[in-house]
């Protein structure tokens, strides 16, 4: 009966009380942390957006059938325009871009998403003065009309292909 | 063994990353910047110190047959607790671990100072086990990373290093440089102690935590 208790018995008792008292000090650990990540994680969202359409006092979420490689549409509160996240294939995977438009659906800001493109060379599609060519453009030919990069054409084209998507989603949202 | 005996083995003689070879994963991953690298050594040295801690404590409890079962669920609530707190305080911590954080949990590292070194000694020693590792394993951490920051980006801990910064090598922040720098370190560190660094007793295959379920113990 002993040999019973101490092979069979304690063994599963100490893990079962392992088990519980983890799942409990986890628990713990999430009620506390939980809401500082979500706030953190909404703020964080806002500022994004706020990044590529700075005009925006806050946004409101759009619902709607969006077509194929966006991911949200936001709409600014005071009407300045309307944020979009959209992606496309790059070199390294799909790369998702945040795209900022003002109420008459020109590009007014853009940001690249993490991504795995190559590093070195992604940096050059990100690099802000690219991506300023792109501000102002309301067309598939506008778009277009900017030149991509030589040696990180995947990357371009990612960028390229996602603002027009970011353009068919605002003219499905414009309402 | 003194306790700075104890201490001063786990950065030096049994230095988890360059002796030991253990936790090579998020050493050759997290090693493209300086501060990385000292975030993922300094959030793994806290799981250590922990695990250490309490399997130090619970050693008696523990029955053998159940003991692996058992640190596993312990180091993986204790990581999960450190993330979900890293998330919360250390955002930019949390971006730059990416999925090497919860892989703590299966750090060798972490598991072999729980099997090796917690399970047979008092939690004091053991605390001091766990900082010794860690603070090993973040010296090794740092130092591949130097070599790839001050190569691959120029900077050193943030900071350009003139001349560097416009001719950085971009392979070494990518991952091949990684085992690039490893590899040198290991290199050098061979030729210092006349390979006597790599021959160590602990590393072989006798000291494995599965030995005796492998049967094969010491047939190397």
């Amino acid at each position: 009966m002993s040999n019973f208790r101490k092979d069979y018995v304690r063994p599963i008792l100490v893990l079962s009380v392992i088990c519980l008292f983890c799942a409990w000090a986890v628990s713990a650990a999430f009620a506390v942390t939980e809401p500082v990540i979500l706030q953190m994680e909404a703020e964080r969202a806002r500022e994004a957006r706020l990044f590529v359409l700075p005009q925006a006092d806050d946004f409101e979420y759009i619902e709607a059938d969006l077509p194929d490689g966006v991911i949200s549409a936001y709409r600014a509160i005071n009407g300045a325009g309307f944020v979009f996240q959209s992606f496309a294939r790059g070199y390294g995977g799909n790369v998702p871009f945040m795209v900022g438009m003002d109420a008459d659906g020109r590009v007014v800001g853009i940001q690249m998403l993490s991504n795995n493109e190559t590093v070195g060379f992604r940096e050059r599609v990100s690099d802000p003065e690219y991506l300023a060519l792109f501000h102002g453009v309301d067309s598939l030919p506008g778009i277009l009309g900017v030149d991509s990069i030589s040696g990180v054409t995947r990357t371009s084209d990612a960028l390229k292909n996602a603002l027009a998507r970011a353009l068919q989603a605002y003219e499905l949202v414009r309402g | 063994m003194s306790r700075y005996a104890i201490l001063i083995k786990g950065i030096a003689k049994e230095n988890p990353v360059f002796v030991l070879a253990l936790g090579l994963c998020p050493a050759l991953a997290v090693s493209s910047l300086v501060s990385n690298a000292l975030g993922m050594g300094l959030a793994t040295t806290l799981v250590l110190i922990g695990t250490n801690t309490v399997i130090s404590i619970l050693r008696n409890v523990i029955p053998d047959k159940v003991r692996i079962p058992c640190y596993i669920v312990l180091i993986a609530g204790l990581v999960s607790i450190v993330q979900m707190l890293v998330q919360a305080f250390v955002y930019p911590l949390y971006l730059a671990l990416g999925i090497f954080l919860p892989l703590i949990t299966v750090n060798c590292i972490v598991f072999a100072r729980a099997e090796l070194f917690a399970k047979k000694n008092k939690p004091f020693d053991s605390i001091i086990d766990a900082i010794g590792t860690g603070l090993g394993f973040t010296a090794a951490l740092v130092a591949i990373a130097t070599v790839r920051e001050v190569l691959g980006h120029g900077s050193w801990f943030g900071i350009p290093i003139p001349g560097l910064a416009e001719n950085s090598i971009s392979l070494f922040s990518m991952a091949p440089g990684g085992f690039i720098a490893f590899g040198l370190i290991i290199a050098v560190i061979s030729k210092i102690s006349k390979g006597r660094a790599a021959k160590l007793k602990e590393s072989g295959c006798a000291s494995c935590p599965s030995c005796a379920a492998c049967g094969k113990g010491g047939a190397e």
